[in-house]
């Protein structure tokens, strides 16, 4: 085996040359790698500067000129009221509220308004039937004194029938709408084995009302209360029912019903159970309390406010996101919106085992 | 009519094959074919360039790596093979006359990094090559370009002239005027109908698994359809066939892993990667919080060459991914979105100059928004394809090829959810679909290159049927060795759609559906024009020029304000443009751009207006620096001119309805008013992105750090402005990222 240690000087001259070369190399490696870092970086930083200068963005602002229009929202409200306690009676009332202002020309820092203020006065508003009848609205009451709105009382008899707005200000400027007011939802009590009166019983899971689907009512909403009677104090008062009840991690929220469209409406018997037991919380005599029945209301919206209320308050999920859609207007010659909705409210007994359960009494209301 | 269209393509397969006299070319020549592999690993090289010495003759390899070169004098002759990235080859073969002699190549890559990155194929041996709006997209280049936390091939896509997005954070990409659900994703042939991860940020696409991405913006051929504006085919990497090998990949959002080497008569290749920290998407959801678990999982065996069939090769692939926001809430709502894919290729070279490839497959997808008690909307869709591809190509003596082939597709589309307006619906369609093609491509021709097709829809998904015949025309023509003019004429028709909305800039749900009955499929003509120009051996440069018309497309019902009215409906749209792309390469240095000009409509009656994706101008550089010593760095640059948006023409106070049962005309809120008549531009866009990587050695791994840094100078680019508080939202700020990888 060749020993590479036993070198003779000729060797070393050659190692040493050969090395020499290969550093000097190396140096020119070094040298020119750095030259041309140094060249990469002037690049960059030739391209990144005016860049930098260019970042500091403008705020930028999306207004167009601005347009000088009208707004009207007005609405038609319709309350029906059937109960059975003390004794079988009905409550109805019928009326419309008009408001008028303008748009201004402001798009950020937009705070709230005290409403009376933009109250645009002095325009001739008006409902027409189609059968001819026609109501005038009044931005004062019967007495003289000044609303923050145009307001009139409507026979209760319009229930189906269209309803034409039409408001003319005092520049003569001419807005006009239209809404058909919708049918009432007359709710029955569709879970089987409560014709006695609601209790909570082994298998069953939620207390479910029904009803028939009437064409004209678009969007609906459900609110369950139960009244009920502090004997001791005198005192009549009421608690909303939730539909649900979920977990958020070790806390307990309540949910209450949203808009739907179906033909029934589920309220969770744990959530029901949870509304009677918060009744008596806190009071240590129970049977201080009674409780007979709740009252089921639900109100329908026509198509024009039931479109409002999905492009305001629509959710699809928290998520998705979506740009540059207006709120829905049906005001011809302006904004805003013109529409209408029914309540109808029923009551639905107890089952007197059930309220005894918790401890209450159980006495028709006095 | 099913009858009569099958005879239709029957007859012009017999006429285009027995038109061609390959006799007269046959006489003392001889044929050679065989495959181009990677001597390390034994991966199929696409598009390598095979020439005879001393003759005109070559070929390029396939997406398969498979090459063919017919009409070869008889005798010795030399191959010369050639790839970018790969040391150049001289190959000695014997052709002897009226035999086809097989040769497989091994090629021997070459140290220089940079040439990995280059664009696929820079410049084909065919110079009648017919690819016009093809762009071929290897794994390097993805992994190049900084894109934070995740490489992305949508990504990159991105970046190619008449491609855009609607913002930083969204990988959906819209090609020439088209929406996003234009564009087909295949992946080994398969639909993927989800492309996307967490909202659409990523796509489910790992980089590590693909071997070629080739994407085509309109001129594509027959044997694709079903999609209006773009195709995209991603081949996943067959797996090393000498070596075991294992790779790991550290992120600062997800992990992932690869896992390949031979097996008996072929390889395998497992890829997986799983989200672990998704508090950092935060940044792309405006701070909002988002729970994300995503995973994705894919292998492929291939046994090549069995015993039992020569010349034969079987692949078996899957992909699997997930997407799952499960906040943890019972008053907020849960995701699950899900694509299972599964397939069975079979790709045949048989005694004559025919080759086949015939596929199999399953693509399920299933979207579920489960509300909880929130006030979400449930919904839930689920897609099952499956899917037989017959495809054949017959390569003559004169070099002209004949492609023809079938596709028959069985699809059940099942849709259920509550829109806006609270309408329950619910909408479930199976159906099959057959559809035909033959494609005659022209290469006897020096400086020509025609390829005339025709794909037939013999069966349709949809109650109203598309368009009978879909021709697609593609044109090359060598002015100059170092000039090409190129045309194109595509026309294209799609059944299938999402019923997406392009107002929304996040859409957690996109569901695919087979067109409703009150929809006509939509249908799509466009026009190309182009020119190649090789400026210098390292300098290229391509214009093209579109024009394409839409018809029929499916999008949302601006006038909808009620729950019988008609969620989607049928309009038109209209785009042309410009694009410029450039390259230039030389051994440290990589640089790339790609401009556009172009303009694109939606026609609905009188209206006509431009979609949220329309830029008038995009203007994309790329760089790749070889640093040395392991050391790369890239740079890119976007601009775009604004994107539309109606601005505001003023305030109002409007009725607000916090509690439906406390409506009163006095509770009002401001809100602005969008001038929807008027459209005006968002300021220009723009951003730098800087990557940093570093390759070193240890005795038992190879260790590679990539830094990037997302909008170097922090620019303030407008994402939407809050219709709420009219409140400027803006895009990705300086994001900075970093990532380790390990390969064994």
């Amino acid at each position: 085996m060749k020993n590479i240690f036993n070198r003779t000087p000729y060797n070393i001259n050659i190692i040493m040359t050969v090395k020499n070369i290969y550093m000097k190399n190396a140096d020119m490696k070094t040298a020119y790698m750095k030259n041309v870092y140094i060249k990469i970086a002037c690049i960059i930083a030739a391209i990144i500067f005016p860049l930098f200068l260019s970042s500091c963005q403008e705020e930028f602002n999306p207004v167009s000129n601005f347009k000088d229009q009208y707004v009207v929202n007005g609405v038609i409200n319709y309350d029906y009221a059937y109960s059975i306690f003390p004794k079988p009676s009905t409550e109805q009332n019928c009326e419309c509220r008009v408001f008028i202002s303008r748009s201004f020309n402001l798009v950020n820092n937009m705070a709230m308004i005290d409403s009376g203020n933009v109250l645009i006065r002095g325009a001739s508003v008006s409902l027409m039937l189609n059968n001819g009848t026609s109501y005038t609205l009044q931005d004062k009451d019967s007495k003289g004194n000044l609303l923050n709105y145009y307001y009139c009382k409507i026979n209760r008899d319009i229930v189906g029938q269209q309803v034409n707005l039409s408001v003319v200000t005092s520049d003569e400027t001419s807005l006009v709408s239209k809404t058909i007011l919708p049918y009432i939802i007359i709710p029955t009590l569709e879970t089987e084995g409560l014709e006695a009166g609601i209790r909570n019983r082994t298998g069953l899971k939620t207390v479910t009302f029904s009803w028939n689907p009437k064409t004209n009512v678009h969007l609906l909403f459900a609110k369950m209360i139960i009244p009920y009677y502090i004997i001791s104090q005198n005192k009549y008062s009421q608690i909303e029912v939730p539909a649900a009840i979920a977990k958020r991690g070790d806390k307990i929220e309540y949910v209450y019903p949203s808009a739907f469209s179906s033909d029934h409406y589920d309220f969770q018997f744990p959530a029901l159970d949870s509304a009677l037991a918060s009744i008596g919380r806190g009071i240590k005599d129970k049977t201080d309390i009674e409780v007979v029945f709740c009252k089921l209301s639900l109100r329908g919206y026509d198509e024009e406010l039931s479109a409002y209320y999905s492009t305001t308050n629509g959710f699809l999920d928290q998520y998705s996101l979506r740009l540059d859609e207006n709120t829905y207007s049906n005001i011809t010659g302006g904004l805003g919106i013109f529409g209408s909705f029914s309540t109808s409210t029923n009551e639905f007994p107890f089952d007197p085992r059930y309220i005894r359960s918790f401890g209450y009494t159980y006495n028709y209301p006095h | 009519m099913l009858k009569e269209r099958i005879s239709i393509v029957l007859l012009a397969i017999f006429i285009i094959s027995f038109s061609n006299s390959s006799s007269v070319y046959a006489s003392g020549k001889g044929k050679l074919r065989g495959f181009v592999t990677d001597s390390t690993n034994g991966e199929p090289i696409s598009y390598a360039n095979l020439a005879i010495k001393g003759t005109t003759l070559g070929a390029p390899s396939d997406n398969k790596g498979y090459y063919y070169i017919p009409s070869i004098p008889e005798g010795e002759h030399t191959v010369v093979v050639s790839f970018l990235g790969y040391q150049s080859q001289s190959i000695k073969v014997m052709i002897k006359a009226d035999e086809i002699t097989q040769v497989d190549i091994k090629l021997v890559p070459s140290n220089i990094r940079l040439q990995e990155i280059s664009v696929v194929g820079e410049r084909s041996v065919r110079e009648n090559e017919i690819d016009l709006g093809l762009q071929k997209i290897s794994k390097n280049e993805i992994e190049m370009i900084p894109t934070g936390f995740e490489s992305d091939l949508f990504k990159t896509i991105q970046s190619s002239a008449g491609v855009s997005s609607t913002g930083d954070v969204t990988a959906r990409y819209y090609v020439r005027g088209g929406s996003s659900n234009q564009n087909l994703v295949l992946l080994n042939g398969v639909t993927v109908y989800n492309p996307f991860h967490a909202l659409g940020i990523y796509s489910v696409i790992d980089p590590e698994m693909i071997s070629l991405a080739e994407f085509n913006k309109g001129g594509f051929g027959p044997e694709y359809g079903g999609r209006l504006s773009s195709v995209l085919n991603i081949i996943t990497r067959d797996g090393n066939k000498s070596n075991f090998q294992a790779n790991a990949t550290a992120g600062m959002l997800s992990g992932k892993a690869s896992l390949e080497g031979p097996i008996p008569g072929g390889s395998f290749l497992l890829t997986g990667r799983k989200s672990y920290y998704s508090k950092m998407l935060s940044k792309f959801l405006d701070g909002r919080d988002a729970p994300f678990d995503f995973y994705d999982f894919s292998f492929k065996i291939n046994d090549q060459q069995p015993d039992w069939l020569k010349n034969g090769k079987f692949i078996v692939h899957g992909f699997f991914s997930g997407d799952r926001i499960n906040n943890n809430d019972q008053l907020v709502e849960d995701y699950d979105i899900k694509n299972n894919i599964l397939g069975i290729n079979w790709y045949q070279i048989w005694a004559s100059p025919l080759y086949s490839f015939i596929s199999l497959s399953y693509s399920g997808y299933k979207a579920e928004v489960l509300p909880n008690l929130s006030d979400s909307k449930a919904r839930l869709n689920k897609i099952r394809d499956i899917t037989a591809n017959f495809n054949f190509t017959y390569i003559y003596d004169s070099k002209d090829e004949l492609d023809f082939g079938a596709e028959y597709k069985s699809l059940n589309s099942v849709l259920q959810e509550q829109n806006l307006y609270y309408q329950n619906i619910n909408y479930e369609k199976k159906s099959d679909a057959l559809s035909g093609f033959v494609k005659y491509k022209f290469y006897r021709y020096e400086n020509f290159g025609i390829d005339l097709g025709m794909r037939v829809n013999f069966l349709s998904l949809t109650e109203k049927i598309p368009m009978l015949l879909e021709p697609r025309f593609n044109f090359t023509w060598r002015i100059h060795p170092l000039l090409s003019l190129k045309a194109a004429v595509c026309r294209s028709s799609q059944t299938l759609t999402t019923l997406s909305n392009d107002k929304e800039l996040i859409a957690v749900f996109e569901p695919w559906t087979i067109l409703p009955d009150n929809l006509s499929p939509a249908e799509a003509t466009q026009y190309m024009l182009g020119i190649q120009a090789y400026m210098t051996e390292k300098l290229t440069l391509e214009i093209e020029s579109y024009y394409k018309s839409q018809k029929l497309l499916s999008v949302p019902n601006r006038q909808k304000y009620d729950a019988h009215d008609a969620d989607y409906i049928n309009i038109d749209g209209e785009s042309y443009g410009l694009e410029c792309s450039s390259k230039y390469q030389n051994n440290f240095l990589f640089f790339k751009t790609a401009y556009s000009l172009s303009w694109s409509y939606l026609i609905n009656g009188t209206e006509k207006y431009f979609p949220r994706y329309d830029y008038r101008h995009s203007l994309n550089i790329f760089s790749g620096f070889d640093l040395g010593e392991g050391f790369s760095l890239s740079l890119t640059w976007a601009f775009n001119s604004g994107m539309p948006y109606n601005p505001v023409d003023g305030s109002y106070y409007r009725l607000l309805i916090t509690d439906p049962w406390d409506v009163s005309v006095l509770t009002v809120k401001p809100t602005q008013n969008w001038n929807m008549k008027e459209v005006k531009r968002l300021p220009f866009y723009h951003r730098l992105d800087i990557g940093l990587s570093k390759k070193f050695h240890t005795s038992f791994a190879e260790f590679t750090i990539d830094a990037s840094v997302l909008n170097v100078y922090n620019r303030k680019n407008i994402f939407y402005f809050d219709i709420q508080t009219g409140k400027q939202i803006n895009m990705l700020p300086f994001l900075p990222s970093i990532s380790l990888r390990a390969e064994l």
